[in-house]
């Protein structure tokens, strides 16, 4: 299953410059990345094509990382394609604990990145339901 | 105005021959603890052979650990069907202190109490609104029991709930309140944003101020706010709470009553005593208590004896406001806090890295506890949520053992300042 690099750090300046460094340093290149911030601190999400790689470059800059599971769908980057995808993960009754989209070529394809709660047969859920769910080397190799 | 004439200007001869006779008395009784059996014994200290305030400086030295160690009865001295009250310290893990009182404890501490409100000019005719914590804290109860006993009517209102507490100064007419300076400073803000001018609106003439230290400056803020005299209150569960000094008209120094406790300052380090009007440490004697005498107990709080006579007439010696203390203990709203407490908190938590660090400010005239813990490495599996649950965690430990709610900021690892030997773990940016 495809992961990305989630990383703890404290709410101030200078905090996401210490990453982008270490990730550069590493030879790792960003894909995609998504902020969110709570009281004082914030998580820092990273889809790169290193992960492995880049969580090292992280650990030794002095942040806690971990690498999460997430599934990552190629769609239309068209009115509705988004649309077409979470029905189906509602039919599930399945709950999506973050997520971010980006554009790979506009209006032709996107991509939509997902953490949810029950991650495990999701892939399979989604591509036997006609999406297209990226593997890792497509989604790493992007 | 004097409570009890007699007591408080007594000669200093005939004060020190009354300390004497009762310094041997309360040295038999402690040893009738098991604590004391074992102190006096470990020392060397026969208790039949205590003459009087010669010998005071034989008898061994109490901390604070030993009423830990010895927790909760090891300190009583009575029957237990002679103790009627207990009040204690907070503190779930083996930090706790509990002090106990027989009836005649409660009767003599009630008339400490009124001795020192008396002293400040309240009278049977004043209205007494008691605005501090009630339950196990002394500060609520003592200050009630001490009123009633004066003969106020007084309103046991507690802290907190400050809109009520401004109806009932207007409705019930308080002219006599009690309460901690932090919270005085707030109401006073809470006076000037409901448009509430105590000088025109209401009847203050008296505000009791203790439990927590304060400066000449926030004496003379209040003072100019409430239209009220603003005294000084010294005291400490250990030696029963509020009531043990107090400041008389003068306001030059706190009175405090050597026919119920003997007053020494000594050198922290040395422990010798320091000369008349040096700074060092107190230590006290329990003279009259009954269900747990403490001998030579080593408060940590640091002042000095102000020299001469005070011209109100008492022949009970002066300290001088509190201006430290010789161990690491904090006042927060109040409440003595251990950094100890708070990483007993948090080391019982895995997910805490190791580096923690309080920081103490004041906002809007209150105490503002932030404690700053690293996340551990290991812990972090990447959700937010988890993250703020620990957050919740942390804080319902640290109140668990302390009773003070922190802020809690979770930090990175190895980011918190660390000295060789001792970290640097408090940061008291208040101002008193």
């Amino acid at each position: 299953m495809a992961v990305q690099a989630v990383v703890f750090m404290q709410n101030m300046p200078g905090r996401l410059a210490r990453m982008t460094g270490a990730l550069a340093g590493a030879g790792v290149n960003i894909r995609a990345t998504a902020i969110s911030s709570s009281e004082g601190f914030g998580v820092a999400k990273f889809l790169v094509d290193k992960p492995e790689i880049a969580a090292a470059a992280l650990k030794d800059a002095g942040f806690p990382v971990a690498l999460k599971n997430v599934v990552a769908v190629k769609m239309d980057d068209t009115v509705g394609g988004l649309d077409r995808i979470l029905p189906l993960l509602q039919s599930r009754n399945i709950n999506v604990e973050d997520a971010y989209g980006f554009i790979l070529e506009r209006g032709k394809e996107a991509v939509f990145v997902f953490e949810v709660d029950q991650p495990e047969d999701l892939g399979e859920f989604l591509s036997r339901n006609g999406c297209s769910v990226m593997s890792e080397s497509d989604l790493y190799g992007l | 105005m004097f409570w009890d004439k007699e007591k408080e200007t007594m000669p200093r001869e005939g004060l020190e021959a009354l300390q004497s006779a009762r310094l041997r008395d309360v040295v038999r009784r402690a040893a009738k603890s098991p604590f004391y059996k074992k102190k006096f014994a470990e020392a060397g200290v026969d208790p039949e052979t205590v003459r009087g305030l010669e010998d005071l400086r034989k008898l061994p030295f109490t901390v604070k650990q030993d009423l830990r160690d010895w927790f909760p009865y090891g300190l009583v001295a009575v029957d237990m069907k002679d103790v009627v009250r207990l009040h204690a310290s907070s503190g779930t893990t083996g930090k706790s202190t509990a002090v106990f009182y027989s009836r005649a404890d409660i009767d003599n501490w009630a008339d400490m109490v009124a001795r020192c409100m008396a002293m400040t000019g309240a009278n049977n005719s004043d209205v007494f609104q008691n605005m501090t914590g009630y339950g196990m804290f002394t500060g609520g109860l003592g200050m009630h029991f001490g009123a009633e006993r004066l003969g106020m009517l007084t309103i046991p209102m507690g802290a907190g709930n400050t809109k009520w507490q401004m109806a009932n100064m207007k409705m019930y007419g308080s002219t006599v309140i009690h309460i901690t300076p932090s919270y005085a400073l707030h109401l006073c803000e809470e006076f000037a944003a409901e448009g509430i001018d105590p000088k025109r609106d209401l009847k203050i003439r008296i505000a009791l101020v203790g439990a927590e230290p304060y400066s000449e400056g926030t004496r003379r803020k209040l003072e100019g706010f409430l239209g009220a005299s603003v005294f000084n209150s010294y005291g400490l569960s250990e030696m029963n709470g509020p009531g043990v000094a107090f400041e008389c008209v003068e306001k030059n120094g706190m009175h405090l009553w050597e026919d119920h406790y003997i007053l020494e300052i000594v050198d922290p380090k040395t422990l010798e005593p320091v000369a008349e009007g040096e700074r060092g440490e107190i230590v006290m004697t329990t003279l009259t208590r009954e269900a747990m005498p403490i001998i030579r107990y080593r408060v940590r709080d640091l002042t000095s004896i102000l020299p001469g006579d005070c011209p109100c007439g008492r022949t009970h010696r002066r300290i001088d406001r509190i201006t430290g203390r010789s161990d690491d203990m904090l006042i927060i709203k109040g409440v003595n806090v251990f950094p100890s407490q708070i990483e007993d908190a948090l080391m019982t938590m895995t997910e805490v890295g190791g580096g923690w660090q309080i920081e103490l400010t004041r906002v809007e005239g209150a105490d503002h506890i932030v404690v700053n813990v690293e996340v551990a490495d290991s812990f972090f599996r990447g959700d937010i949520k988890e993250l703020n649950r620990l957050r919740k965690t942390i804080q319902g430990a640290i109140k668990d053992e302390t009773l003070v709610t922190p802020e809690v900021r979770l930090v990175e690892p190895n980011t918190l300042p660390r000295s060789v030997g001792k970290a640097v773990r408090v940061i008291d940016k208040r101002q008193i």
